[in-house]
């Protein structure tokens, strides 16, 4: 077992690795690194002098944990004040445009605002509702063929590619997928309640 | 308006969205217990879908840990 006092010292002897880390792993990030990894340190002092503080047993990988964790974090802050900017816009189609302006046939920029704003409301959800279905997946052997399957169709196989690529049934796959996304579904539903971030649920996209 | 001021990702479609929170947002990487297990053992037949997460998929926040554990190690 490492103590606090060792947990702080790693964590400097560290720092640059966890700097580069952090700055590949989210690179929109990049130029808040020092903040984030500042706010760490800050959040690690508190925690070694915590009585009940269990130092782990192999420090680096925990830090880059806490790192990942605290950067993810930072980013999804970053969202809710950017889906808050879009949300208290003022008038946006009251604003006039340049006379030489040519004229623009796609969606107004109060449309866009609407929409980014639901996109992100959308993305945050969707992001909690997917680390729960990992972590669900996780808890049982049985159910990791259905994580695998899933995140396989999200990024564009088709069953039949997914079937041959994890070397099982087309008919497994199909339930597989069928179980993963109703599984996803009830849970947008049950937070969702308004039906306002994902229309595709409810015949819209 | 095409990107926010903290050059967010601009997000046409439910496509977009899912990019976004897979590759940024982390919301498809494996428990960090269960990485570990994978950087320590990549044959283990009980991380497959982790292997296919990190290989395949190519998370870029799970190869960057990757990478910065592979260098400490080196160093």
């Amino acid at each position: 077992m490492t103590h606090g006092a060792e947990v702080l010292n790693v964590f400097m002897r560290c720092r640059k690795e966890l700097e580069r880390f952090a700055r590949a792993a989210f690179p929109r990030l990049a130029h808040d690194v020092d903040d984030l990894l500042q706010e760490i340190w800050l959040e690690l002092q508190a925690k070694v002098a915590s009585a009940d503080f269990q130092a782990p047993k192999n420090c680096e990988s925990w830090l880059r944990m806490l790192v990942r964790s605290r950067a993810i974090d930072r980013l999804r802050s970053m969202e809710r004040r950017i889906l808050y900017s879009l949300t208290n816009k003022k008038d946006l189609d009251s604003e006039t445009p340049e006379r030489n302006e040519p004229i623009d046939t796609g969606p107004s920029p109060a449309t866009y605002a609407i929409e980014q704003e639901r996109r992100r409301r959308q993305g945050l959800l969707l992001s909690d509702v997917l680390v729960e279905f990992c972590r669900w997946c996780e808890k049982r052997p049985q159910r990791l063929g259905i994580k695998e399957a899933y995140e396989r169709s999200l990024h564009g196989q088709s069953p039949a590619q997914i079937a041959e690529a994890m070397g099982v049934s087309p008919e497994s796959v199909h339930q597989w997928l069928h179980q993963a996304r109703e599984w996803v579904r009830q849970r947008v539903t049950e937070r969702d309640v308004e039906r306002s971030v994902f229309l595709t649920l409810y015949g819209g996209q | 308006m095409q990107e926010g001021a903290s050059n967010t990702p601009e997000l046409k479609t439910l496509g977009d969205v899912v990019r976004w929170v897979i590759a940024e947002l982390g919301a498809m990487c494996p428990s960090p217990e269960r990485l570990a297990a994978y950087f320590a053992n990549p044959d283990d037949a009980s991380l497959r879908d982790v292997r296919y997460h990190v290989e395949e998929a190519r998370c870029p926040i799970c190869r960057a840990e990757r990478e910065t554990m592979q260098r400490a190690t080196s160093d």
